[in-house]
Protein backbone atom coordinates (compact mmCIF):
# COMPACT_ATOMS: atom_id res chain seq x y z
CA UNK A 1 0.00 0.00 0.00
CA UNK A 2 1.27 3.36 -0.89
CA UNK A 3 0.24 6.46 0.88
CA UNK A 4 0.67 9.76 -0.79
CA UNK A 5 0.70 12.79 1.39
CA UNK A 6 0.66 16.16 -0.22
CA UNK A 7 0.64 19.48 1.49
CA UNK A 8 -0.26 22.50 -0.59
CA UNK A 9 -0.09 26.13 0.27
CA UNK A 10 -1.94 29.06 -1.28
CA UNK A 11 0.16 30.92 -3.78
CA UNK A 12 0.15 34.69 -3.41
CA UNK A 13 -0.97 36.47 -6.60
CA UNK A 14 1.87 37.17 -9.04
CA UNK A 15 0.24 39.66 -11.41
CA UNK A 16 3.52 40.85 -12.86
CA UNK A 17 4.76 37.40 -13.86
CA UNK A 18 2.33 36.78 -16.71
CA UNK A 19 3.68 38.97 -19.54
CA UNK A 20 7.26 40.16 -19.55
CA UNK A 21 9.00 41.35 -22.69
CA UNK A 22 11.81 38.87 -23.06
CA UNK A 23 15.32 39.99 -24.01
CA UNK A 24 14.95 37.56 -26.89
CA UNK A 25 12.36 39.76 -28.63
CA UNK A 26 13.86 41.20 -31.82
CA UNK A 27 12.46 44.65 -31.07
CA UNK A 28 14.39 44.49 -27.79
CA UNK A 29 17.64 42.78 -28.73
CA UNK A 30 17.93 44.29 -32.23
CA UNK A 31 16.85 47.79 -31.22
CA UNK A 32 18.81 50.22 -33.37
CA UNK A 33 20.18 47.47 -35.64
CA UNK A 34 19.57 48.17 -39.31
CA UNK A 35 20.66 46.36 -42.46
CA UNK A 36 22.13 48.79 -44.98
CA UNK A 37 23.51 48.68 -48.50
CA UNK A 38 26.90 50.27 -49.20
CA UNK A 39 25.80 53.37 -51.20
CA UNK A 40 23.17 54.34 -48.69
CA UNK A 41 25.90 54.98 -46.15
CA UNK A 42 27.28 57.90 -48.20
CA UNK A 43 25.67 60.89 -46.54
CA UNK A 44 26.84 64.50 -46.96
CA UNK A 45 28.97 65.83 -44.15
CA UNK A 46 27.45 68.50 -41.92
CA UNK A 47 27.99 72.05 -43.12
CA UNK A 48 27.90 71.20 -46.83
CA UNK A 49 25.02 72.93 -48.65
CA UNK A 50 22.64 70.44 -50.29
CA UNK A 51 23.30 71.77 -53.79
CA UNK A 52 27.07 71.75 -53.54
CA UNK A 53 28.50 69.16 -55.90
CA UNK A 54 30.51 66.64 -53.96
CA UNK A 55 34.00 65.95 -55.23
CA UNK A 56 33.98 62.29 -54.23
CA UNK A 57 32.97 60.33 -57.35
CA UNK A 58 31.81 57.45 -55.23
CA UNK A 59 29.12 59.53 -53.56
CA UNK A 60 25.65 58.40 -54.49
CA UNK A 61 22.99 60.68 -53.00
CA UNK A 62 20.23 58.19 -53.61
CA UNK A 63 19.95 54.79 -52.00
CA UNK A 64 21.02 51.99 -54.31
CA UNK A 65 17.96 50.59 -56.04
CA UNK A 66 18.11 46.91 -56.83
CA UNK A 67 15.63 44.70 -58.68
CA UNK A 68 13.65 42.81 -56.06
CA UNK A 69 11.91 39.44 -56.20
CA UNK A 70 9.35 38.07 -53.80
CA UNK A 71 10.31 34.51 -52.86
CA UNK A 72 7.67 32.08 -51.66
CA UNK A 73 7.80 28.47 -50.61
CA UNK A 74 6.31 26.05 -53.10
CA UNK A 75 3.89 23.98 -51.00
CA UNK A 76 4.48 20.92 -53.22
CA UNK A 77 8.22 20.47 -52.97
CA UNK A 78 9.09 22.84 -50.11
CA UNK A 79 11.57 24.76 -52.26
CA UNK A 80 11.63 28.50 -52.74
CA UNK A 81 10.47 30.05 -56.01
CA UNK A 82 11.20 33.66 -56.95
CA UNK A 83 9.53 35.23 -60.00
CA UNK A 84 11.76 36.26 -62.93
CA UNK A 85 12.38 39.95 -63.37
CA UNK A 86 13.90 41.38 -66.53
CA UNK A 87 17.51 41.93 -65.43
CA UNK A 88 18.17 44.41 -68.23
CA UNK A 89 16.02 47.20 -66.86
CA UNK A 90 14.24 46.63 -63.56
CA UNK A 91 12.19 49.80 -63.98
CA UNK A 92 10.50 48.30 -67.02
CA UNK A 93 9.16 45.36 -65.10
CA UNK A 94 5.85 47.06 -64.42
CA UNK A 95 5.35 48.71 -67.82
CA UNK A 96 3.11 47.06 -70.44
CA UNK A 97 4.98 45.88 -73.49
CA UNK A 98 2.16 46.88 -75.86
CA UNK A 99 1.35 50.59 -75.73
CA UNK A 100 -1.78 52.39 -76.97
CA UNK A 101 0.57 54.04 -79.50
CA UNK A 102 1.39 50.62 -80.96
CA UNK A 103 -2.31 49.84 -81.27
CA UNK A 104 -3.04 53.21 -82.86
CA UNK A 105 -0.40 52.62 -85.53
CA UNK A 106 -1.86 49.21 -86.24
CA UNK A 107 -5.39 50.60 -86.55
CA UNK A 108 -4.16 53.21 -89.04
CA UNK A 109 -2.64 50.43 -91.09
CA UNK A 110 -5.81 48.36 -91.01
CA UNK A 111 -7.83 51.46 -91.86
CA UNK A 112 -11.11 52.56 -90.35
CA UNK A 113 -14.22 52.61 -92.54
CA UNK A 114 -14.77 55.78 -94.51
CA UNK A 115 -18.39 56.52 -95.37
CA UNK A 116 -19.93 57.63 -98.61
CA UNK A 117 -21.88 60.84 -98.06
CA UNK A 118 -25.45 60.72 -99.31
CA UNK A 119 -27.11 63.92 -100.47
CA UNK A 120 -30.77 64.44 -101.24
CA UNK A 121 -31.78 65.56 -103.74
CA UNK A 122 -28.73 63.78 -105.22
CA UNK A 123 -26.63 65.08 -108.17
CA UNK A 124 -28.57 68.31 -108.35
CA UNK A 125 -30.08 70.55 -105.71
CA UNK A 126 -31.34 74.12 -105.42
CA UNK A 127 -30.25 77.21 -103.61
CA UNK A 128 -32.14 78.08 -100.44
CA UNK A 129 -33.59 74.60 -100.15
CA UNK A 130 -32.89 72.22 -97.29
CA UNK A 131 -30.50 69.76 -98.82
CA UNK A 132 -30.33 66.54 -96.80
CA UNK A 133 -27.05 64.87 -95.84
CA UNK A 134 -26.68 61.45 -94.32
CA UNK A 135 -24.37 58.41 -94.17
CA UNK A 136 -24.71 54.72 -93.42
CA UNK A 137 -22.33 53.83 -90.56
CA UNK A 138 -20.34 50.62 -90.70
CA UNK A 139 -19.45 48.78 -87.50
CA UNK A 140 -15.76 48.08 -86.98
CA UNK A 141 -14.62 45.06 -84.94
CA UNK A 142 -11.34 43.37 -85.66
CA UNK A 143 -8.88 41.01 -84.04
CA UNK A 144 -5.24 41.43 -84.93
CA UNK A 145 -1.92 40.11 -83.68
CA UNK A 146 0.55 42.74 -82.51
CA UNK A 147 4.01 42.00 -81.11
CA UNK A 148 2.81 38.52 -80.23
CA UNK A 149 -0.31 39.71 -78.42
CA UNK A 150 -3.90 39.02 -79.51
CA UNK A 151 -5.55 42.41 -79.72
CA UNK A 152 -9.30 42.93 -80.15
CA UNK A 153 -10.29 46.27 -81.66
CA UNK A 154 -13.61 48.11 -81.67
CA UNK A 155 -14.12 51.52 -83.28
CA UNK A 156 -17.11 53.74 -82.60
CA UNK A 157 -17.99 56.81 -84.62
CA UNK A 158 -18.18 59.74 -82.24
CA UNK A 159 -18.67 62.63 -84.69
CA UNK A 160 -19.39 63.35 -88.32
CA UNK A 161 -18.08 66.34 -90.17
CA UNK A 162 -20.14 67.15 -93.27
CA UNK A 163 -18.13 69.04 -95.87
CA UNK A 164 -20.75 70.77 -98.00
CA UNK A 165 -18.38 71.80 -100.74
CA UNK A 166 -19.20 75.51 -100.55
CA UNK A 167 -16.67 76.22 -97.82
CA UNK A 168 -19.04 75.45 -94.99
CA UNK A 169 -18.93 72.51 -92.60
CA UNK A 170 -21.48 71.02 -90.21
CA UNK A 171 -20.51 68.75 -87.34
CA UNK A 172 -22.94 66.29 -85.80
CA UNK A 173 -22.73 63.26 -83.55
CA UNK A 174 -25.34 61.37 -85.59
CA UNK A 175 -25.06 59.99 -89.12
CA UNK A 176 -28.33 61.50 -90.25
CA UNK A 177 -31.21 59.80 -92.02
CA UNK A 178 -32.66 59.90 -95.53
CA UNK A 179 -35.76 61.86 -96.63
CA UNK A 180 -38.38 62.38 -95.20
CA UNK A 181 -36.22 62.84 -92.06
CA UNK A 182 -34.51 66.21 -91.90
CA UNK A 183 -31.74 65.34 -89.45
CA UNK A 184 -28.74 66.97 -91.13
CA UNK A 185 -29.54 69.66 -93.66
CA UNK A 186 -27.76 72.51 -95.42
CA UNK A 187 -28.99 75.43 -97.54
CA UNK A 188 -26.79 76.50 -100.42
CA UNK A 189 -26.69 80.25 -101.06
CA UNK A 190 -24.98 80.41 -104.43
CA UNK A 191 -25.35 78.20 -107.49
CA UNK A 192 -22.30 76.15 -108.47
CA UNK A 193 -21.45 73.17 -110.56
CA UNK A 194 -19.72 70.02 -109.46
CA UNK A 195 -19.13 70.98 -105.85
CA UNK A 196 -17.33 68.37 -103.82
CA UNK A 197 -19.21 67.06 -100.81
CA UNK A 198 -18.02 64.41 -98.41
CA UNK A 199 -18.29 63.27 -94.78
CA UNK A 200 -15.30 62.77 -92.44
CA UNK A 201 -15.94 60.38 -89.57
CA UNK A 202 -14.12 60.65 -86.25
CA UNK A 203 -13.68 57.32 -84.47
CA UNK A 204 -12.77 56.42 -80.93
CA UNK A 205 -10.95 53.10 -80.72
CA UNK A 206 -11.08 50.66 -77.82
CA UNK A 207 -8.84 47.65 -77.53
CA UNK A 208 -8.04 44.77 -75.24
CA UNK A 209 -4.89 42.68 -75.05
CA UNK A 210 -5.11 38.91 -74.68
CA UNK A 211 -8.68 39.13 -73.39
CA UNK A 212 -7.76 41.64 -70.69
CA UNK A 213 -9.75 44.74 -69.72
CA UNK A 214 -10.90 47.13 -72.47
CA UNK A 215 -8.79 50.26 -72.84
CA UNK A 216 -9.56 53.38 -74.85
CA UNK A 217 -6.94 55.04 -77.04
CA UNK A 218 -6.94 58.73 -76.12
CA UNK A 219 -6.34 59.93 -79.68
CA UNK A 220 -9.23 59.73 -82.09
CA UNK A 221 -8.86 58.79 -85.74
CA UNK A 222 -10.54 60.45 -88.72
CA UNK A 223 -11.59 58.60 -91.87
CA UNK A 224 -12.26 60.89 -94.81
CA UNK A 225 -15.03 59.71 -97.08
CA UNK A 226 -15.16 59.64 -100.89
CA UNK A 227 -16.52 62.70 -102.65
CA UNK A 228 -20.07 63.05 -103.96
CA UNK A 229 -20.27 65.73 -106.62
CA UNK A 230 -23.27 68.03 -106.61
CA UNK A 231 -24.70 70.77 -108.85
CA UNK A 232 -26.50 73.64 -107.14
CA UNK A 233 -29.06 75.37 -109.37
CA UNK A 234 -31.24 78.41 -109.10
CA UNK A 235 -34.38 77.29 -110.86
CA UNK A 236 -36.73 74.96 -109.07
CA UNK A 237 -36.52 71.53 -110.64
CA UNK A 238 -39.63 69.57 -111.33
CA UNK A 239 -39.53 66.74 -108.87
CA UNK A 240 -41.19 64.06 -110.91
CA UNK A 241 -40.28 60.62 -111.96
CA UNK A 242 -38.64 60.57 -115.41
CA UNK B 1 2.09 27.87 8.54
CA UNK B 2 2.99 29.25 5.15
CA UNK B 3 5.99 27.97 3.30
CA UNK B 4 5.98 30.54 0.43
CA UNK B 5 3.96 28.56 -2.07
CA UNK B 6 5.84 25.33 -2.18
CA UNK B 7 3.90 22.23 -2.93
CA UNK B 8 5.14 19.45 -0.73
CA UNK B 9 4.29 15.96 -1.75
CA UNK B 10 5.36 13.09 0.41
CA UNK B 11 4.89 9.60 -0.76
CA UNK B 12 5.11 6.84 1.85
CA UNK B 13 5.29 3.29 0.68
CA UNK B 14 4.41 0.94 3.49
CA UNK B 15 5.81 -2.47 2.67
CA UNK B 16 3.77 -5.32 1.26
CA UNK B 17 0.35 -4.91 2.85
CA UNK B 18 -1.50 -7.03 0.37
CA UNK B 19 -1.41 -10.86 0.65
CA UNK B 20 -0.45 -11.47 -2.93
CA UNK B 21 2.56 -9.55 -3.97
CA UNK B 22 1.73 -8.30 -7.46
CA UNK B 23 4.29 -9.34 -10.03
CA UNK B 24 6.50 -6.40 -10.74
CA UNK B 25 5.95 -4.96 -14.15
CA UNK B 26 9.08 -3.84 -15.92
CA UNK B 27 9.50 -0.10 -15.63
CA UNK B 28 7.83 1.63 -18.55
CA UNK B 29 9.84 4.48 -19.91
CA UNK B 30 8.15 7.72 -18.90
CA UNK B 31 7.64 10.01 -21.89
CA UNK B 32 7.55 13.56 -20.65
CA UNK B 33 5.12 15.68 -22.63
CA UNK B 34 7.41 18.58 -23.40
CA UNK B 35 6.34 21.52 -25.56
CA UNK B 36 9.31 20.97 -27.88
CA UNK B 37 10.51 17.50 -28.91
CA UNK B 38 14.15 16.71 -28.18
CA UNK B 39 15.83 19.26 -30.44
CA UNK B 40 18.27 18.19 -33.13
CA UNK B 41 20.35 20.70 -35.10
CA UNK B 42 18.66 21.17 -38.53
CA UNK B 43 20.49 20.11 -41.71
CA UNK B 44 21.01 22.58 -44.53
CA UNK B 45 18.76 21.90 -47.54
CA UNK B 46 20.51 21.71 -50.92
CA UNK B 47 18.72 24.80 -52.21
CA UNK B 48 20.31 26.89 -49.43
CA UNK B 49 23.72 26.55 -51.08
CA UNK B 50 22.54 27.90 -54.45
CA UNK B 51 23.85 31.19 -55.75
CA UNK B 52 20.48 32.63 -56.73
CA UNK B 53 17.53 34.50 -55.17
CA UNK B 54 16.00 31.09 -54.44
CA UNK B 55 19.20 29.98 -52.76
CA UNK B 56 19.38 33.17 -50.71
CA UNK B 57 15.77 32.71 -49.55
CA UNK B 58 16.37 29.06 -48.69
CA UNK B 59 19.50 30.01 -46.72
CA UNK B 60 17.65 32.59 -44.62
CA UNK B 61 14.91 30.04 -43.90
CA UNK B 62 17.60 27.60 -42.79
CA UNK B 63 19.31 30.30 -40.72
CA UNK B 64 16.05 30.96 -38.86
CA UNK B 65 15.58 27.21 -38.23
CA UNK B 66 19.07 27.06 -36.71
CA UNK B 67 18.33 30.26 -34.80
CA UNK B 68 15.21 28.68 -33.26
CA UNK B 69 17.17 25.53 -32.45
CA UNK B 70 19.86 27.58 -30.65
CA UNK B 71 17.16 29.40 -28.66
CA UNK B 72 15.63 26.10 -27.57
CA UNK B 73 18.89 24.39 -26.62
CA UNK B 74 21.67 26.89 -26.02
CA UNK B 75 23.72 25.06 -28.67
CA UNK B 76 25.03 27.99 -30.72
CA UNK B 77 27.72 26.15 -32.69
CA UNK B 78 25.88 25.98 -36.03
CA UNK B 79 24.39 29.46 -35.58
CA UNK B 80 27.90 30.78 -35.05
CA UNK B 81 29.15 29.00 -38.18
CA UNK B 82 26.43 30.64 -40.26
CA UNK B 83 27.02 34.15 -38.87
CA UNK B 84 29.80 36.58 -39.68
CA UNK B 85 31.77 37.75 -36.64
CA UNK B 86 31.01 41.30 -37.85
CA UNK B 87 27.25 40.71 -37.78
CA UNK B 88 26.38 42.55 -34.57
CA UNK B 89 22.73 41.49 -34.62
CA UNK B 90 23.71 37.83 -35.05
CA UNK B 91 26.34 38.04 -32.29
CA UNK B 92 23.83 39.61 -29.86
CA UNK B 93 21.63 36.54 -30.16
CA UNK B 94 24.50 34.06 -30.03
CA UNK B 95 25.68 35.72 -26.81
CA UNK B 96 22.16 35.79 -25.33
CA UNK B 97 21.51 32.11 -25.97
CA UNK B 98 24.93 30.94 -24.80
CA UNK B 99 24.88 32.99 -21.61
CA UNK B 100 21.25 32.22 -20.69
CA UNK B 101 21.74 28.47 -20.84
CA UNK B 102 25.14 28.69 -19.14
CA UNK B 103 23.39 30.45 -16.24
CA UNK B 104 20.77 27.70 -16.02
CA UNK B 105 18.10 29.64 -17.87
CA UNK B 106 16.13 28.65 -20.97
CA UNK B 107 13.77 29.71 -23.73
CA UNK B 108 10.70 27.69 -24.59
CA UNK B 109 8.51 28.51 -27.56
CA UNK B 110 9.11 31.99 -28.94
CA UNK B 111 10.04 30.56 -32.36
CA UNK B 112 10.50 32.92 -35.26
CA UNK B 113 8.15 32.19 -38.17
CA UNK B 114 9.03 34.00 -41.38
CA UNK B 115 6.75 35.07 -44.23
CA UNK B 116 7.56 35.54 -47.91
CA UNK B 117 11.00 37.02 -48.52
CA UNK B 118 11.73 40.13 -50.58
CA UNK B 119 15.13 39.45 -52.14
CA UNK B 120 17.50 41.88 -53.84
CA UNK B 121 21.02 41.01 -54.96
CA UNK B 122 24.01 43.31 -55.47
CA UNK B 123 27.05 41.42 -56.71
CA UNK B 124 28.07 39.09 -53.90
CA UNK B 125 25.56 40.29 -51.29
CA UNK B 126 21.88 39.44 -51.06
CA UNK B 127 19.46 41.54 -49.03
CA UNK B 128 16.29 39.93 -47.74
CA UNK B 129 13.34 41.32 -45.82
CA UNK B 130 10.47 39.39 -44.30
CA UNK B 131 7.70 39.70 -41.74
CA UNK B 132 8.68 37.73 -38.64
CA UNK B 133 6.05 36.42 -36.24
CA UNK B 134 7.60 35.63 -32.88
CA UNK B 135 5.44 33.03 -31.17
CA UNK B 136 4.45 33.23 -27.55
CA UNK B 137 6.69 31.40 -25.15
CA UNK B 138 8.21 31.22 -21.71
CA UNK B 139 11.71 31.89 -20.50
CA UNK B 140 13.94 32.05 -17.46
CA UNK B 141 17.08 34.12 -17.43
CA UNK B 142 19.04 32.17 -14.83
CA UNK B 143 18.53 29.10 -12.63
CA UNK B 144 17.43 31.35 -9.78
CA UNK B 145 14.82 33.33 -11.72
CA UNK B 146 11.15 32.45 -11.93
CA UNK B 147 9.71 31.51 -15.25
CA UNK B 148 8.06 34.33 -17.18
CA UNK B 149 5.88 34.37 -20.29
CA UNK B 150 6.23 36.46 -23.39
CA UNK B 151 3.25 37.04 -25.67
CA UNK B 152 5.40 37.23 -28.79
CA UNK B 153 5.29 39.94 -31.44
CA UNK B 154 5.35 40.72 -35.17
CA UNK B 155 8.00 42.82 -36.84
CA UNK B 156 9.84 43.20 -40.14
CA UNK B 157 13.35 41.88 -40.07
CA UNK B 158 16.06 42.20 -42.71
CA UNK B 159 19.11 40.09 -43.45
CA UNK B 160 22.20 40.67 -45.53
CA UNK B 161 23.98 37.47 -46.55
CA UNK B 162 27.32 37.07 -48.31
CA UNK B 163 29.18 34.24 -49.94
CA UNK B 164 32.09 33.17 -47.77
CA UNK B 165 34.29 30.34 -49.05
CA UNK B 166 31.51 29.23 -51.36
CA UNK B 167 28.68 29.20 -48.83
CA UNK B 168 26.25 31.81 -47.57
CA UNK B 169 26.82 33.54 -44.26
CA UNK B 170 24.68 36.15 -42.53
CA UNK B 171 26.57 39.43 -42.40
CA UNK B 172 23.82 41.73 -41.14
CA UNK B 173 20.66 41.26 -39.11
CA UNK B 174 18.40 44.17 -38.30
CA UNK B 175 14.88 45.48 -37.85
CA UNK B 176 12.67 46.94 -40.58
CA UNK B 177 13.49 47.41 -44.25
CA UNK B 178 16.94 47.47 -45.83
CA UNK B 179 18.27 51.02 -45.87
Amino acid sequence: MALALSITFDLPAHADVDVNPSKKRPTVLLEGERVSKPNAKATPKKGVAPNTPVANPGYAPEPLRLPTSTCKVDPVNGNYGCPQLDPADPDDADEPELTPGDVLRAVKEVGLPSLQVKVQPGDRTLVNVDTIFYAEPQPFERSVELLGFNVDLVAEAVSYQWIHGDGTVTTTDRPGRPYPAMDVTHRYVDPADDIQTRVDVTYRVRFRVDGGPWQTIPETLVASGPVAALDVKEAAPVLAKP
Amino acid sequence: MRFGGIVLATVLVLGACSSDPAPKEPDEPVTSSSTAPAAVVPTMPAQASEDSPEGAAAFVKYYVDVFNYAAATGDVEELRRLSSPDCSGCQSYIKLYKETYAAGGYFKGGDWKIGDLEVATDEQISYLTTQVTVEAGTFRETADDTEASDAGERTKVSFAIEKNSGSWRTSQLGLGEVQ
